[in-house]
């Protein structure tokens, strides 16, 4: 085809060959009649010249004879007719002369160009259409050929061109068919693609996650393990603190009490419960439901105060009536101690109501009678029938 | 440059019938340009100019004559036209000649350029 299209380049120079021909010819024939026109003016102005200078010098400026007056004007005649006839013969000579060569040049060009079209090969490209023209014949004969098959298996009775046509058409259809699927199936496996990477990246995120929960898990672990440790490390203390507040109490008791050559202190009669068991020194433990009520009294007041002792609050303690059914001794050694405590003590006792009646802890309060603080009395009004209370100073003062 | 100094494009009023020749018959009009040079050429053996009706760009002035020798045939032609003038009158040869080679390679599906070179 790039060859085809070269050689096409030069076709309009192969038609325009007769054309340039032609003007050359024109050109040649201006060019002719110039050359005469040229001539004869050429041949006007030199005799023109020879007649000036002859009049001018008096002689032939060609054989230098000499002329005669009556020559003279006779010459001039002639000069002036020719001059007259002529005018302006160097302007036309002139003219004449760039005209022609204006021709000759453009002349010159047209052989130029002449002589590059008949070098020009236009052997090729005949021969390049001449093999397309005969591809085109032989495709020509093969439809005809084609055709011809055609007719005669149609002719024949054997359908075979159009069963082949049928089944290509099948296939066709078969093969669009299955394209549209394929082209289906890619947009399923893009859907798909995408599924999974949107999977993929929720995945990873359950994964981080599933690793945040792995650190909770061992986290919780780690405190339910802390839990159990401080869970027996306090039952290790509560099982320590009840030993000391017995132990204490039961010093208490040893102090308050009046049997202290029969007892060696108290427990807790089960691992359970709260309920106190006195211990004997002989390792005997007698029936709780059977001792006194001022013994139960000492052993409640000496767990109390035995608690007490390791309590970070100081909680106040009140008895009520509680020395009326212990023995002087025992009484004696409360008031001791409660005047050793730091905490605040309200004593509920009870006062004989006649005058100069004296009250329940007359005895021992000189003991402690430094710590009382303040003394109030509850009166009863029977015929009201209500209580009022006022403070008063029944054990200091007097 | 053979047309320095003219107009720079040349135009034509059957740009379709370029554009069909060239689209399918390529093997005897490669080009625009090649298609132009022969229809002028053709208009110009046949003596036939036509005006355009239209003025459709068609190719750059540059590429149809680089070897001077359509301006010198306008030259001798038209001696007193100047350069553009005598490009117009070239468009008008051309205008005459792609009707010829339309109807000729259209008709008969071939387009034989010796019968014009042997006018």
């Amino acid at each position: 085809m790039r060859e085809i299209e070269e050689l096409s380049a030069n076709i309009h120079l192969l038609i325009l060959k007769s054309e340039l021909t032609e003007a050359a010819q024109e050109i040649e024939k201006e060019l002719r009649k110039l050359q005469k026109k040229r001539a004869g003016l050429r041949e006007l102005n030199l005799k023109m010249q020879l007649l000036e200078e002859l009049l001018e010098e008096s002689k032939c400026p060609v054989c230098g004879k000499m002329i005669s007056e009556l020559d003279t004007p006779s010459i001039e005649v002639e000069l002036g007719r020719l001059r007259s006839e002529y005018p302006q013969i160097s302007e036309k000579l002139k003219n004449i002369e760039d005209k022609y060569y204006k021709y000759h040049n453009l002349h010159s060009q047209i052989l130029q160009k002449l002589k590059e079209i008949e070098r020009l090969s236009t052997g090729n490209i005949y021969e390049l259409r001449i093999k397309l023209h005969e591809k085109e014949e032989e495709i020509t004969n093969l439809q005809k050929q084609i055709r011809r098959i055609s007719e005669t298996l149609k002719n024949a009775g054997i359908s075979l061109v159009s069963q082949t046509e049928n089944k290509i058409s099948e296939l066709q259809y078969e093969i669009g068919k299955l394209e549209g699927e394929a082209g289906r199936l890619s947009g399923d496996i893009e859907k798909l693609e995408n599924e999974k990477k949107r999977l993929e990246k929720k995945l990873k995120l359950y994964m981080s996650k599933g690793s945040e929960l792995s650190e909770v898990e061992a986290k919780i672990e780690f405190v339910d393990n802390i839990k159990a440790a401080l869970e027996e490390y306090l039952e290790y203390m509560i099982e320590k603190r009840r030993k000391e507040i017995i132990e204490t109490s039961s010093e208490i008791f040893l102090k308050l009490t009046n049997k202290k050559e029969e007892y060696v202190g108290f427990e807790f009669s089960s691992q359970n419960d709260y309920k106190f068991q006195i211990v004997c020194k002989d390792g005997s433990r007698p029936d709780m439901d059977t001792i006194s009520y001022g013994e139960m009294e000492v052993v409640a007041l000496s767990f109390i105060l035995g608690l007490n002792k390791y309590s970070q609050i100081k909680a106040p303690i009140i008895t009520d009536t509680l020395f009326g059914r212990l023995s002087p001794y025992v009484q004696e050694n409360i008031a001791e101690l409660f005047s050793e405590m730091d905490n605040q003590i309200i004593l509920l006792v009870l006062k004989d109501e006649r005058p100069g009646g004296k009250t329940e802890i007359d005895s021992i309060a000189p003991i402690f009678k430094h710590k009382i603080c303040k003394e109030f009395i509850i009166q009863r009004n029977q015929i009201n029938r209500e209580s009022s209370i006022f403070e008063g100073k029944v054990l200091v003062g007097d | 440059m053979p047309w320095a100094g003219s107009k720079p494009k040349i135009y034509t009023g059957s740009k379709d019938k370029y554009e069909e020749l060239v689209k399918d018959y390529k093997e005897y009009f490669p080009t625009y340009s090649v298609l132009f040079q022969i229809a002028a050429a053709v208009g110009i053996v046949l003596d036939q100019k036509k005006e355009l009706t239209k003025r459709e760009e068609l190719v750059n002035t540059y590429s149809i004559d680089k070897d001077g020798t359509l301006e010198l045939l306008m030259r001798i032609k038209y001696p007193d036209l100047s350069p553009e003038e005598r490009l117009e009158e070239l468009e008008k040869y051309a205008e005459a000649g792609i009707e010829v080679i339309y109807e000729e390679t259209v008709s008969s599906g071939h387009f034989d350029f010796r019968k014009y070179a042997e006018l």
